[in-house]
Formats: C-alpha cells, sequence, structure tokens
C-alpha cells in the first residue's frame, strides 16, 4: 500500500477490484489497478478491448455499470478515501475535482441544449463568482480551443456540429468545470486522422495551461504516446507496465508492452505481427500471471507464483517475472 | 428480451416456467383453461345450448354447479363451452393480424420509403377509431352479408364469428406493425443485411430469414399481451349484442344475459362468466415481460 | 480473357437527394469521375477519411446502389442496367467483408449458417454435400477452430468473427473480394494476424482485393496500387512506393504524417463548416493554396510510371510544407 499524501500524488489507486454481477455469473474486469497520478502531470492507459481501461475511469469517478461495485483497493484522492465519500462529497469530487471526457462527443452533449448553456451550466455548478463570468470563461475558452468565432458555436445545438468541434467543445465542458484532473476516455477514436492529432494537442496544451493532470486512455499506443509523459500498459484488468514515455517506447520491459510495440509498427517486407492467442476471460481471477499463455519468454516460475511486483523507483512499476533489464 | 440463462434451457421449460414464481403459477393456470378450451366437450355436465324451462334461474347447487339462466341453460357448461369459443377467436384473430401485421411491419422496416409511409398511413386511420366503433363499423358492413355463408366450418359456424375475428385481427395488425417495424428499423442499413444482399437474398428472403428472427422476443411478448386483449374485445363486443349470439356459449354475452336479473339478487349468471374472463386474462399476464422480471446487467438489449 | 482486368471503374458517379424538413430537396454529391482498373490476384487500396466517398464506392461495386453516371465493369460486363435476375451470376463474383465483424452476423442465426448463405444461394451448380464440402474448406482456411462453427455470433471474438466473415466472402468462389475497414474495429494484436490472412488467401484463392481503409499502414502491407479520395474525388492514384515513398498530393502527404502521429512536418488547417463544391476541396485547408486553386482541377498524369495527381502545383514539381 502506498502513502499517497506523503509522495504528493493527487490520485492514488492500489489494488482496485471490481466485480459485476451479471445472469451467467461474476465478471472481474479490475483485478488490483495500481496507479499514480502527480498534479500537472499527463498519463496515459493503453489497452486492448476488455483489458479494463474504461473500468478504471468508471472506479475513480465511482461510476458503476448495475450490478458493479469495486470490492477490493484502495482509491485517494489528496489524501481522502473517495470510496468512503457520502453523496454531497462525491458530487463536488465528480467535476470540481475530477472532469470526464467520453469517447463518442456527440452523444456526450445534451442535444436538446445549446453549446452556450451547457458550457455556462457546468461552470456554475463547479465554480463561484470569484472565479468570473461564466460566459466571458465560455468564449475565451473556445478561443482557446481555436474555434475561429466562438460566438457562433455558442449558438449551435450539438447536432450542429461536426466531431472535431463537438469533442473540442466536450473538451470545453471538461475545463468548465475547473478540475484537478481530467479523465479521457479515447477521446478521438471516432475523429479523421487528420484532425486527431490536432485534438489531441489542443487537449494536452490546454490542460497544461491550467495545471490540471490527465489520464488519457486509448487502445492505440501512438494517441497515448503524443500526449502522456509516463505511460501504464494494462493487461486482463491490471496495469502490468508502467514508465516513462521514453522507457515504454524504446526499451520496454513486459513481454506484453513489446509485442503490441511490434503490432503498431507495420514495417514494408516484413510480416505484420500480432499477438497469437486469446485475450483472457474475465470471468475468472488470475492469481498468476493472466499473459504467460500468449507469453513469448514464459518460465517455469510464471506457472507456480504470483506476480512479482518491481518498482525501481515511484514512477516505474513492472509486473513480470522476468524484472527490468532483460530486453 | 429472453435473458441468457433462459436460453440456455430447453424450449419446452422455457415456455412452462416462468421468470419468478408467480409467471409460473399463472401460465399454469393459462394451460389448464387451454385444456378445458381443449376437451370441454367431454367434460360438460349438461348440453350448454339446451334450455331446460322448468329449471330457470336456479342457484348453484350439486345438479347445476355454477347454477343456470333465464332459459335454464347450465352455466357451468357454458362457461366451460365458452373457453373453446373465445380462446379460440382470440388466438385466430390475433394469429392473423399480429402474422400479417409483423410480416408487413418488417417489409416497412426493410424498403422504407412510400412502401413504409403508405403503410404508416394506413395504420393510423385503423388505430384512429375507437375499438368498438371498429366492431360496430365491420358489423354493420360486414355482419348482414351471407358472403361468408358457404365458408362456415368449424369454429367459424357463424357470420357474427367471422366478422369478430375480422374485428380481432383489424385491432391487431396495426399494433404489430408499428412495434415490428420499431424495433427493426436500426437493421435496414445493418451490415449483416448488406452482407445477405450480396449472397442474393431478396428483399422477402431477408425479411423472413433475418428480419422476423430478429423480432421474434417482441412479437412472443406482443402476443401474450394482445391474446388477453383480444378476450376482452370479443367479450366486449359480444357483450353489446355484435358477434356472438345466444345461444352460442360465449362468455361476453352471457354476462349481458345475466345482466338483466342481477338486481333480483340472482348473481351467479353474470359472475361466473365474468370470472372466466378475469382468470383467462390474468393468466396470460404469466408470458408478458414486466417489473417483477429480473434484468440482466450485463445483457445490452435490457 | 485471361489478361483482362477483372473489374474496371469509368468515370463512377453518385449523387443522393437529401430532403429537408419541408420541401427543400439538396443533392449531395457522394463521389464523382472516380475511374481505375483492379488487375486479377492484385490488391488496390483505397484511402480517404470520413465524407472521402470510399464507401459509397465499395456499395456500387457490390451492386447495393446503383451510380447515378458512369459504368463498372465486371468481366467486361457493365452492372449497371443489370435487372436482380441477370444479376444473380455476377453476385458470386464480387463479395464483401465489412467494417464491425459482430454487426456483419445475424445475431439470431449460428456462424456455419451464416457463412453457409452465399453459398447456397450464389451456387445451384454445386450439389449440397459440395457445398458443405466448400463450406468446411473455406472455414478451416480461415484457421476458425471447429468448436466455433455452431456458435452464435455473441460467443466469438472480433478477431474470430472477422475470419469467420472472411470465410463467408470467399465460399462462392468470388474473383473480388471488396474489404471495407477490415481491421478499424479489432485490436492491434490481432490486425497483423488478419493482414496476414488476407495475404495467403489472395495467394491461395487467387482473388482480387478492393481494400479500403483509413489505416494506410495496413493499405501499404497490402495493396501493390493506391487511390487516395477526398470528399468524392480521386486526389492521387499511383503504387504503393510511389505513394508512399513521394507522396504527390498535399492531402496524400497530411495523410502519412497524420498516420505516423508526427504531424508538426505537415498538417491540414481544421475542416470547415460547408466543403467546397467547386475548385480544389482541399484549398481550404491546404497550407500551399494560393488563388489559382480556386479552379477546378483535374486528375493529370505526373512523373512517370502512371501516377495521377489532382492538383496543379504538385504536377509541376515536389510540393512540401512550410
Amino acid at each position: 500500500m502506498t502513502a499517497a499524501p506523503a509522495n504528493g500524488a493527487l490520485l492514488t489507486l492500489s489494488e482496485i477490484e471490481v466485480t459485476i454481477h451479471t445472469a451467467t455469473g461474476p465478471v472481474h474486469p479490475l483485478q488490483g489497478v495500481d496507479l499514480e497520478v502527480y498534479p500537472g502531470e499527463t498519463v496515459g492507459l493503453v489497452g486492448e478491448s476488455g483489458s479494463g481501461k474504461t473500468m478504471t475511469l468508471r472506479s475513480i469517478l465511482r461510476l458503476m455499470p448495475p450490478g458493479g461495485a469495486v470490492t477490493g483497493g484502495a482509491i485517494e484522492w489528496e489524501g481522502r478515501p473517495v470510496l468512503d465519500m457520502d453523496p454531497d462529497e462525491l458530487q463536488s469530487y465528480r467535476g470540481a475535482d475530477v472532469a470526464m471526457i467520453y469517447q463518442n462527443p456527440v452523444s456526450a452533449l445534451d442535444p436538446m441544449l445549446k453549446v452556450k448553456r451547457q458550457i455556462v451550466d457546468a461552470f456554475e455548478a463547479n465554480r463561484n463568482e470569484a472565479d468570473g463570468d461564466p460566459e466571458e470563461f465560455a468564449r475565451s475558452t473556445l478561443r482557446d480551443l481555436e474555434f475561429g468565432d466562438p460566438e457562433a458555436v455558442l449558438r449551435r445545438y450539438p447536432h450542429q456540429l461536426s466531431g472535431g468541434m463537438a469533442q473540442r467543445v466536450n473538451i470545453a465542458l471538461a475545463l468548465a468545470c475547473g478540475p484537478a484532473l481530467i479523465l479521457a476516455d479515447e477521446p478521438t477514436t471516432g475523429l479523421d486522422m487528420t484532425t486527431q492529432i490536432r485534438v489531441l494537442d489542443l487537449l494536452e496544451r490546454q490542460v497544461s495551461a491550467r495545471n490540471a493532470a490527465l489520464l488519457f486512455i486509448s487502445h492505440d499506443l501512438r494517441a497515448v504516446a503524443r500526449v502522456s509523459r509516463r505511460i501504464g500498459i494494462m493487461y486482463a484488468g491490471r496495469v502490468v507496465e508502467f514508465g516513462t514515455r521514453e522507457r515504454i517506447l524504446n526499451e520496454p520491459s513486459h513481454p506484453y508492452t513489446r509485442a503490441l510495440l511490434e503490432c503498431v509498427d507495420l514495417r514494408t517486407g516484413e510480416r505484420p505481427r500480432s499477438i497469437p492467442g486469446l485475450v483472457p476471460k474475465m470471468t475468472e481471477v488470475y492469481e498468476l500471471c493472466a499473459f504467460r499463455d500468449r507469453c513469448v519468454s514464459r518460465m517455469e516460475v510464471c506457472d507456480r507464483e504470483p506476480l512479482p511486483r518491481c518498482e525501481p523507483d515511484e514512477r516505474n512499476m513492472l509486473l513480470c517475472h522476468l524484472g527490468y533489464g532483460n530486453g | 428480451m429472453v435473458t441468457r440463462s433462459q436460453t440456455d434451457r430447453s424450449l419446452l421449460s422455457r415456455i412452462f416456467v416462468g421468470p419468478t414464481k408467480g409467471r409460473t403459477v399463472r401460465r399454469s393456470i393459462f394451460f389448464l383453461l387451454l385444456l378445458v378450451a381443449v376437451i370441454g366437450p367431454w367434460i360438460v355436465t349438461h348440453d350448454p345450448i339446451r334450455p331446460d324451462p322448468f329449471n330457470t334461474l336456479a342457484p348453484p347447487s350439486a345438479e347445476h354447479w355454477f347454477g343456470t339462466d333465464r332459459l335454464g341453460l347450465d352455466i357451468f357448461s357454458r362457461v366451460v363451452a365458452g373457453t373453446r369459443t373465445d380462446f379460440t377467436l382470440a388466438l385466430i384473430g390475433v394469429l392473423l393480424g399480429g402474422g400479417l401485421g409483423s410480416l408487413m411491419g418488417a417489409w416497412a422496416a426493410y424498403r422504407r420509403g412510400w412502401v413504409d409511409t403508405v403503410l404508416l398511413r394506413v395504420v393510423e386511420v385503423l388505430q384512429s377509431f375507437p375499438v368498438l366503433l371498429l366492431g360496430l363499423a365491420l358489423f354493420a358492413a360486414l355482419g348482414s352479408l351471407d358472403i361468408f355463408e358457404p365458408f362456415l366450418f368449424g369454429p367459424f359456424d357463424d357470420t357474427g364469428k367471422v366478422v369478430l375475428t375480422i374485428a380481432i385481427a383489424s385491432v391487431n395488425f396495426p399494433s404489430y406493425l408499428r412495434q415490428v417495424r420499431s424495433v427493426l428499423l436500426p437493421l435496414t442499413d445493418a451490415e449483416f443485411v448488406q452482407a445477405a444482399k450480396c449472397s442474393g437474398l431478396g428483399g422477402w428472403g431477408i425479411v423472413w430469414k433475418h428480419f422476423i428472427p430478429n423480432a421474434r422476443g417482441q412479437i412472443l411478448a406482443l402476443f401474450a399481451l394482445t391474446c388477453a386483449y383480444a378476450i376482452q374485445i370479443i367479450a366486449g363486443l359480444s357483450f353489446i349484442g355484435l358477434g356472438i349470439e345466444p345461444p352460442h356459449p360465449e362468455w361476453g354475452a352471457m354476462i349481458r344475459e345475466g345482466a338483466t336479473v342481477i338486481i333480483q339478487g340472482k348473481w351467479w349468471a353474470s359472475l361466473f362468466p365474468g370470472a372466466a374472463i378475469a382468470l383467462s386474462v390474468y393468466s396470460l399476464t404469466g408470458f408478458s415481460v414486466g417489473s417483477d422480471t429480473p434484468i440482466d446487467p450485463a445483457s445490452p438489449s435490457s | 480473357m485471361a489478361d483482362s482486368p477483372i473489374l474496371e471503374v469509368r468515370n463512377l458517379a453518385k449523387t443522393y437527394r437529401v430532403r429537408h424538413s419541408i420541401g427543400r430537396v439538396e443533392t449531395v454529391r457522394a463521389v464523382q469521375e472516380v475511374s481505375f482498373v483492379i488487375e486479377r490476384g492484385r490488391t488496390l487500396g483505397i484511402v480517404g477519411e470520413s465524407g472521402s466517398g470510399k464507401s459509397t464506392v465499395a456499395r456500387c461495386l457490390l451492386g447495393l446502389t446503383p451510380p447515378t453516371a458512369g459504368q463498372v465493369l465486371l468481366n467486361g460486363v457493365q452492372l449497371g442496367g443489370l435487372k436482380a435476375r441477370q444479376m444473380r451470376p455476377h453476385r458470386r463474383l464480387v463479395q464483401m467483408v465489412f467494417q464491425m465483424p459482430q454487426a456483419s452476423f445475424d445475431p439470431t442465426r449460428t456462424v456455419r449458417s451464416s457463412v453457409a448463405q452465399p453459398l447456397r444461394r450464389l451456387r445451384p451448380d454445386m450439389r449440397r454435400p459440395q457445398q458443405d464440402e466448400r463450406l468446411r474448406y473455406v472455414l478451416a482456411a480461415v484457421s476458425l477452430g471447429e468448436e466455433l462453427w455452431d456458435r452464435k455470433p455473441a460467443a466469438l471474438s472480433g478477431g474470430q468473427l472477422q475470419r469467420a466473415a472472411i470465410a463467408r466472402a470467399l465460399a462462392p468462389d468470388p474473383e473480388l473480394v471488396v474489404l471495407d475497414e477490415p481491421t478499424a474495429s479489432l485490436d492491434l494484436s490481432v490486425r497483423g494476424e488478419i493482414l496476414t490472412l488476407l495475404q495467403q488467401l489472395q495467394e491461395e484463392f487467387r482473388v482480387a482485393f478492393v481494400f479500403i481503409s483509413h489505416d494506410l499502414e495496413a493499405v501499404r502491407v497490402c495493396a501493390q496500387e493506391i487511390v487516395v479520395m477526398y470528399l468524392g474525388q480521386v486526389v492521387e492514384r499511383g503504387t504503393v512506393e510511389q505513394v508512399f515513398e513521394s507522396p504527390a498530393h498535399p492531402y496524400t502527404q497530411a495523410l502519412i504524417a497524420a498516420s505516423k502521429f508526427t504531424a508538426d512536418s505537415f498538417s491540414l488547417g481544421p475542416r470547415g463548416e460547408t466543403d467546397p463544391a467547386a475548385g480544389c476541396r482541399l484549398m481550404p485547408r491546404c497550407p500551399l493554396a494560393e488563388s489559382a486553386c480556386s479552379a477546378e482541377q483535374d486528375l493529370v498524369p505526373s512523373g512517370v510510371g502512371g501516377r495521377m495527381v489532382r492538383c496543379w502545383k504538385a504536377v509541376r514539381g515536389p510540393v512540401r510544407g512550410p
């Protein structure tokens, strides 16, 4: 267990477990997620479908699907236990402390309200008068997000916006809450390639300009690498490797991270790479390494002992029997 | 809306055992009533249409379990015989209207465009009539015609029954069409529908092989509900004198017969057919999806 | 006949009429003047973003929608005016693999019966046992485990379903398969596997592919020739080497930069409210735009080797970002 306030982390997740009860039996999407986010830093989580990325974000906000609950571990926000918050505390924690940007930009906006109303409402719900005029804030934020004519955008309804515009409005909405941490769930996945990078850069720039932290999740390692200074790799409901962007991209230590990096990079003339085998079923709880069936470096110890946790310093972490320096 | 745990069970147990205990009880009552409808002629104690002029308005007794009516007809036998009349007409009417409505609803969802528009207009016209008024209009138009005479057979031994069935079908056609259409609209451009077109399947082939199966859950849920409603309509129309006329055994007509003597304290002539209607409708709710159905949080449809 | 191309598209155009609330009808040009040729057993990549018209082209190739103008010649036979019955023998020759594997299977039917459907409908010349044998053959060719054949689609992963979808397309022995973003909704760890499979199957079945994607890397691996589309027009056409080694059109350059997530080298401006209907369609976003760009641009040969470009600047000489 890490002492969150001592190391100055904004958000600490330790050994988070989530169980969802379904008609066919329990599902365990998170099986011990460890994660720290420090003030003002950008952290990315990469994982494939079913790895538990989205569930991690939902557990941070305590937004569980029907039948689901956090069944183990602790979440601390500036040293306060999130799982023990009462409804009032939780309400001010969501929004004013932590805001979220969703994957589908258009459906994340209320179709019946104009953009201005939505930004002003978010501002007024989470801030007080000392923070200035909400309408002025809306205008200046949209200008920061490179809208040529903010006034015209403010008068629109969500369906009158393109995907890229709608996602920038969502960023403005998150910023309007004045949070210390913004969670982003695949915010650019549905956008065009040429629009994607621009939105990513704007997001990163505006978040750091406001000294907020960003927790960004995506299945696309390239998008994560573009905005995040530290990157976590998720597999089967756990963060299996965590490190600085340079370390993850240049000297990955976990066999899964290495395999994933090879899949992203399709070089001409070479056979395209993939990871053989299937993603593990989350109806089981994995005491041992969940990747070992697909792992090229599988050892005898992998079938015997639970995963050791290598943590050379507070910014790097690895869950693998191989340990560091085996690349 | 079949939950995943249910799909693993056999078809038979899925039909007989409901998702809750209450449902299973109601379903049992329904199958009991169905049995009564089938074996009715063998369990009646008296001839349901032969009056006994010396024993009119007798209270329930060992001889006449539910008593007799104004003409001295045995009410128990008539309630039993009425089960067959009401169930058969309701079932055939709903199957006819529901089947046609489902097909046309699927067709409208598949074709969209003017086909969809025309069908929706037809449905709107049909639904704009109150049910009783629709029945009245149908009887006025068809009731006195003898075009059905040469075709009368089996359960349709009377022009009134034919017209009643048409009325039930016309009431159900629109609701099935609307429901099935709205469920299937998102499938019009679904990729598996495009894939079916690539494999050379024509419009009706796609409707039959892909559209109808995908609306099966909704159609079945609607079926129980509309059967219950159909029984009420048949009884209701017969009660106001449309449809089945005495001495044919029919619950609504029996209530009407009994209603004239109820103020004299002769309650049995109306009560038993009334209870039969209530029990049938109640038993059919055992098949519909309601708030007491457990919801599977993992299933995307719930 | 053996040397003639399997498919030839000449000046294909498709316009849709969009009906607004009251009376106002707007014509939208989804695709204009698209021409290309696909040789037997080869792969053509069509690259573009949303609104580029690449999916409309695919639908026209499959006869799912009739083109407004132009011709689609399959084995030299024009598909346009054919009635449903006349279309039947040609249906077998062109099949499709869709983007979303979960959506391309009827959830109420087993994988086997979905894969069998085109075989049963389009190969009346085969007897039932022959069809069953062919079915086993294609399912084995995509290495889909036998235990999955009789499951419903919900029980399979995205990668497994996409294998089944490829088997379904190959089952009636087509000469051309249109792959509409076949890897876009799959995890990256599965993408390579599907691409490798497609390459192997192309050899084995001697089939031509149209590979539609916004994933340039995947297209680069699979295709020999590439068509780049922007707002319904072909802006560049050439071999994989030409297009990737020395992209001529500014849009192609921007796309390649974006796919490497290094947009700083060449980035486009934001997409406007309304897209231009005349002149160079990219003009409002292009960093190199001049007043001469507002004139209508033609697709003209540039350099050697049959490369075509729709940009007057690129034709004069290599264009590079500022």
